[in-house]
């Protein structure tokens, strides 16, 4: 504990971290940004018709709806 | 035969068995809301028993609803979709059932000890130390049974409900662990192992992020499962859910200080907690819309599918909620919101509106398939629907005027400059009406989900349970390396990396959050007159816990002149350093009570603890008779003095060898304080002395010598 004080109070002026995660978090998002618009459509296609193929066998009771 | 196809079975009496758990459950909490709901309009519904007070009964309903109600929902949904999504049965059939007895035993040992006091009063972690352990291990076999399914998948491309689940399953175990932390004393009592400022930070960063990753992004998997199966079309944008599960999972867990704004919380990570719960908009918005527009072109179909109506309200009351939350946020809005019946308006909205009909709506969805047959009426279906809407409008709304009417009233100064309601009761008489009609609304709450549960219990009478479902899926991928050809295409395929990159996402909030709070822990400035409770207080104040005190009365007076003129001195960081559990509370039906100490003698004490209506005409709260005749249980005083040593209390070794003497000195003089108020028949030895000794220490210290210049509440 003693040693992760010492770490933490030469990191300086405790606001940085207020900067530290607008930072963090506005690398983290244009990072996803960049990887969904990199996604091609029939993948896109493929992964959002998942839950639609799940292998149950259409019964009785789904016709009558 | 196909030899690329092969025959597998999904579970689904597990999914059976959690569903009707989570009607069962649902019923009790939503029962147990409405009593209290009642009790403060009616405080004879207390019953005259210290069990069913409303202090002991709150944490039993809030943590039925959430950990009974939704969380049994949530093993249901994922228990299905998981099979579903993997093509494979669940991992282990013996994790399963282990898993759902495992939890139900849990809910059980809950609802025996949160009415016999034993609780530890921070807010949904209020089981004691044996029954987070429990916690624990349960949650580790859902773990194992979860992430063994998904390693037995046969579908090689991870769909984006996994990833929600995944996120709650680390997550919810970090916060959990790091907030359960604490010292046991005795077998179902323990202490917190932070203190004041450092355990409200930990309680926060918990309490929000467990309605982020236990109330929201299981849901959220199950909306994305659930709405394209019953609209029988895909998520409008897969693209849009990636963008929503990442921002969500990144941004929620930094937005735990904003239930700490304007306390003694340093200013710069209530700033934080601010700014992230402000972004936290757009990706809540995303998801909301992202569900909503899958229903485009579809949404003639709420017409036949009852199930539909319920999702789209369900999605509406998290666009509500988590628009509202933001603003809540906002520290000028909170200022005027805290404490009040707006944060009980915003969390029904939640609860009843988003986790409610997203339940109901699964289940109406779950049985028919579940039993092979077809929901048995659609038109009860759609009778529990508009009462459960009417109830929640009359909930929601009544306590949004109650919540802003407390708000002006507490802040209102006369021309004088003086406050105009000096007297708390007069806020509190102002806001029952309110609490009547809200009642109302948890009524028709509760009459539509019995209407739901008859009609579910028709459908099943009317099917068959079907306890496994033969299907047939492809074999399980043989070329891996031809699954991930494509270069982006990794991270859908492995879960570890997934999980292990979301922990992380998790982890770098928690860390930056709470490495402040060793920095604050160092920080906080020592004010010497601060000094651990004596014996008798510690006694008095476990009692306080016991009796769930905090449920109404805050310790925490904000730097306001509303609240100076209220209360007396606003409440300094360096005030809390011996409070294991911190008790600052989050709602106030009653007054705030940092700076109860010396206000009123001890006999007024008693006598407002035996009946409060006798010393405040037209008080809500419930008479504690069993204060004066119960006995003080002295023998524990030794044992959780050693505990509080443990964890940074400083008593010397002379405090706990002579704690009982101290203790019957102290005992001694508040009874002749009693003699002298004409209260003649007070024993010793009561725990009535060791309450009225708490209290009246209570906010005392600093009046014990000038509060030295540097007890500004930042570290700055």
């Amino acid at each position: 504990m003693n040693l992760i004080y010492k770490f933490v109070s030469a990191i300086g002026g405790i606001d940085v971290f207020g900067m530290i995660s607008i930072c963090l978090f506005v690398a983290v998002f244009i990072g996803v940004l960049i990887w969904a618009f990199t996604r091609r459509t029939e993948f896109l296609d493929n992964m959002s018709s998942l839950p639609l193929e799940d292998g149950e066998k259409i019964s009785n009771r789904k016709k009558s709806l | 035969m196909n030899s690329n196809v092969e025959t597998i079975k999904y579970d689904n009496k597990i999914v059976r068995a959690f569903a009707i758990a989570t009607i069962i459950w649902g019923l009790v909490g939503f029962a147990a809301g409405l009593l209290i709901a009642c009790q403060l309009f009616w405080p004879d519904l207390n019953l005259s028993l210290q069990y069913t007070t409303y202090g002991r009964l709150r944490p039993l309903h809030t943590n039925a609803v959430i950990f009974a109600f939704v969380g049994n929902g949530m093993f249901m949904g994922i228990y299905y979709s998981m099979q579903r999504l993997c093509k494979a049965r669940l991992f282990s059939d013996f994790l399963s059932w282990l898993h759902f007895w495992g939890w139900q035993a849990i809910i059980v040992s809950a609802a025996i000890t949160l009415p016999l006091g034993l609780t530890t009063s921070k807010e949904y972690a209020e089981l004691e130390w044996p029954i987070k352990i429990a916690i624990t291990i349960i949650w580790v076999v859902f773990a194992v049974n979860f992430f063994g399914t998904l390693f037995r998948r046969r579908e090689k491309h991870i769909y984006v409900s996994i990833w929600f689940y995944i996120a709650t399953i680390v997550t919810v175990a970090l916060l959990h662990i790091v907030n359960s932390l604490e010292i046991p004393v005795a077998a179902f009592k323990g202490y917190s192992i932070y203190a004041g400022v450092q355990d409200a930070l930990v309680q926060w960063w918990y309490g929000h992020n467990a309605v982020a990753f236990f109330l929201t992004t299981p849901y959220l998997g199950l909306m994305y499962y659930f709405l394209p199966k019953a609209a029988d079309r895909p998520v409008y944008s897969y693209r849009l859910s990636i963008i929503h599960f990442w921002s969500l999972i990144f941004i929620y867990i930094w937005a735990g200080p904003h239930h700490l704004l304007y306390t003694a919380l340093p200013d710069w990570a209530q700033s934080l907690g601010m700014v992230f719960s402000i972004m936290l908009i757009a990706p809540s918005w995303g998801g909301m819309l992202n569900g909503l527009l899958t229903l485009r072109g579809a949404w003639y179909k709420l017409r036949e599918e009852p199930m539909l109506k319920f999702m789209v309200v369900a999605l509406t009351a998290y666009g509500m909620a988590t628009l509202e939350g933001p603003a809540l946020s906002i520290k000028s809005v909170n200022s005027l919101s805290h404490y009040t019946d707006w944060g009980i308006a915003h969390v029904h909205t939640g609860a009843l509106g988003w986790n409610g009909f997203l339940t109901f709506s699964m289940l109406y969805w779950l049985f028919p398939r579940l039993y092979d047959t077809k929901l048995w009426s659609n038109k009860l279906a759609n009778w529990h629907f508009w009462i459960a809407l009417m109830g929640m409008v009359f909930y929601v709304i009544p306590m949004y005027a109650a919540g802003i009417t407390e708000g002006l009233m507490w802040k209102q100064f006369n021309h004088d400059g003086f406050l105009q309601y000096p007297n708390f009761l007069e806020t509190v008489v102002q806001v029952i009406p309110m609490y009547r009609l809200r009642a109302i609304g948890g009524t028709l709450y509760i009459i539509g989900s019995v209407i739901m549960t008859y009609n579910l219990y028709r459908t099943a009478k009317s099917g068959k349970a079907v306890d496994d479902v033969e299907v047939q899926v492809p074999r399980k991928i043989v070329n891996v390396e031809e699954a991930y050809t494509h270069k982006h295409r990794w991270l859908e395929g492995k879960p570890m990396l997934l999980t292990a990159l979301a922990f992380v996402a998790v982890l770098i909030g928690g860390l930056i959050e709470i490495i402040p709070m060793i920095i604050v822990k160092a920080n906080v400035p020592t004010i010497t007159s601060v000094k651990p409770y004596t014996p008798l207080e510690l006694m008095g104040r476990d009692i306080y816990i016991r009796e769930g005190c905090v449920g109404c009365h805050s310790q925490m007076i904000r730097p306001f002149r509303s609240e100076t003129e209220r209360y007396g001195e606003y409440s300094k960081a360096g005030e809390f350093v011996y409070d294991h559990p911190f008790l600052w509370g989050s709602k106030r039906t009653g007054p705030d009570l940092h700076r109860e100490g010396g206000k009123y003698p001890d006999a007024w004490q008693y006598t407002h603890l035996e009946n409060p209506s006798h010393t405040s005409p037209g008080s809500i709260m419930p008479p504690y008779p069993w204060l004066l005749t119960q006995e003080l249980d002295t023998n524990a005083v030794v044992p959780r003095m050693v505990g509080m040593r443990k964890i940074g209390v400083p008593y010397s070794e002379n405090d706990i060898t002579n704690a009982q003497r101290n203790l019957a000195t102290q005992e001694a003089k508040i009874v002749t304080n009693l003699q002298m108020g004409a209260i003649s028949n007070a024993p010793p030895n009561r725990e009535i002395v060791a309450v009225i000794a708490y209290l009246q220490r209570l906010g005392t210290d600093i009046k014990a010598q000038p509060a030295p210049a540097t007890t500004a509440t930042t570290t700055k």
